[in-house]
């Protein structure tokens, strides 16, 4: 009799998770790097002394900071056709991780920026640099180092949550899981492999943002 | 945008199904932070043991699920559980998903609550005659919980946003009474619109109370 239900994980199902980790890895770092390009913009918004640009910054971080990336995702996701925007799944799950890690890394450049002092500002100012220079020459660089502990952290926590975008169906690691489940039904197996798998990708991560946190206090 | 014509009426005559769905929302999410503060706090006591046999795995399971993320561990318990022959309830798989979840991330907040308690405290306690419990039910705990309030209400509304993942077991919460509407009105867009905007008013309204209420009687010591 012919067996219709594979009842073991093979080699080929190996092959199919390490190409959703793959795929998990575009995802986040696609996303995060986007996010991050906005979320300069609106973390200086956000720093800025001018109501213009501070409230409105304040209003697309907190809606985004109080909203769930699910609901986040069904927007983007049916947003886009109403836009006339036929574009592939990943495009739509990227511009998810974009919106929502903006939202988080804007804070993250905000208390970068913030964490230098006024002195630095007015000593930069008397030497004649206009606000781009002080940016650009004295803050950021400063800042640079604050926000690298909390940007790995911001890291991992998308790593985790990118999971979400597998309801569009885009193949990354947990769409595998469901895929491999339907198809075996070992879904203790399936979930502990992924599980492990995003394991390994985030502990080695998390140990980082340690690391690199006690290096820079080190510092001062 | 090909004339497309925004229609929020056929939504707005749905809200009290979603309201209804918000409220599932809230109830799983108390439930969840009630069992998760019970945990979290036994595995607190653990990891701050001397004996490694509990200190140890308190940290593994800690470390473990925050590098994990819940929509798996809610997929493992889920469908793991039933590959097993164990039949669960939809809505208590996902209690149990969030509760092991949010278990680990509250182990570490009363973890520092407790550190954050200076070390001539348990001296004094202990020379004064108390037990293990009376210590920490009477000297620790009410100074704790004020170090422990504000990331607990912060962990309070990531628990609320979180638990929309529920929805994808089939917990009949906001975000599956959003999709549901979907179905119905084929209005997605305006559906996603109006759920995302309720579950951002809940959480503001709560923050703004637990904000109150922390005023009011768990200001920290200056």
């Amino acid at each position: 009799m012919p067996q219709y239900v594979q009842d073991s994980l093979n080699l080929y199902d190996a092959v199919l998770f390490l190409q959703g980790l793959g795929n998990t890895v575009i995802l986040c770092l696609l996303g995060l790097g986007l996010g991050t390009l906005i979320a300069l913009f609106v973390g200086l918004a956000r720093a800025s002394h001018f109501r213009w640009f501070s409230w409105p910054a304040g209003l697309y971080i907190e809606v985004i900071r109080d909203s769930p990336l699910l609901m986040q995702l069904y927007l983007v996701f049916f947003a886009l056709p109403l836009l006339d925007l036929q574009v592939p799944i990943l495009v739509a799950g990227v511009a998810t991780l974009m919106v929502n890690s903006s939202a988080f890394m804007a804070e993250i450049v905000r208390g970068g920026i913030q964490s230098v002092g006024r002195d630095q500002w007015e000593a930069a100012r008397g030497l004649g640099m206009g606000y781009a220079q002080v940016m650009r020459w004295v803050v950021i660089p400063q800042a640079f180092r604050v926000m690298v502990p909390p940007g790995v952290g911001l890291l991992i926590g998308l790593i985790k949550d990118s999971s979400v975008i597998s309801v569009i169906s885009y193949m990354e690691l947990t769409r595998v899981g469901q895929i491999l489940t339907e198809k075996t039904f070992l879904s203790f197996q399936v979930f502990g492999i992924v599980a492990a798998l995003y394991f390994v990708l985030c502990y080695p991560l998390s140990r980082l943002a340690l690391y690199v946190e006690r290096r820079l206090k080190v510092g001062g | 945008m090909h004339g497309y014509v925004f229609q929020f009426r056929p939504v707005f005559l749905e809200l009290p199904l979603l309201l209804s769905g918000a409220l599932v929302t809230l109830h799983i999410s108390i439930l969840t932070l009630f069992f998760s503060f019970i945990v979290g706090t036994i595995g607190a006591l653990c990891r701050l043991s001397r004996f490694q046999w509990l200190s140890g795995p308190a940290r593994w399971y800690v470390e473990f699920i925050r590098n994990t993320p819940l929509l798996v561990q809610l997929f493992f318990i889920y469908f793991g559980l039933s590959q097993i022959n164990i039949e669960v309830p939809n809505y208590l798989a996902g209690l149990i998903g969030l509760v092991v979840n949010n278990s680990a991330y509250l182990t570490e907040i009363v973890r520092a609550g407790i550190e954050a308690i200076h070390k001539g405290q348990f001296e004094a306690g202990h020379s004064l005659g108390l037990s293990f419990l009376q210590l920490m039910r009477y000297v620790v705990f009410p100074q704790a919980f004020r170090v422990i309030y504000p990331p607990l209400c912060n962990q309070f509304i990531g628990i609320i946003l979180w638990s929309s993942l529920v929805s994808t077991i089939a917990v009949e919460d906001l975000a599956l009474r959003g999709k549901e509407l979907v179905t119905e009105t084929f209005r997605s867009f305006e559906v996603y619109t109006v759920v995302t905007l309720v579950y951002v008013v809940m959480t503001l309204i709560i923050s703004g109370i637990l904000k109150l209420v922390g005023r009011r009687f768990f200001r920290r010591p200056a």
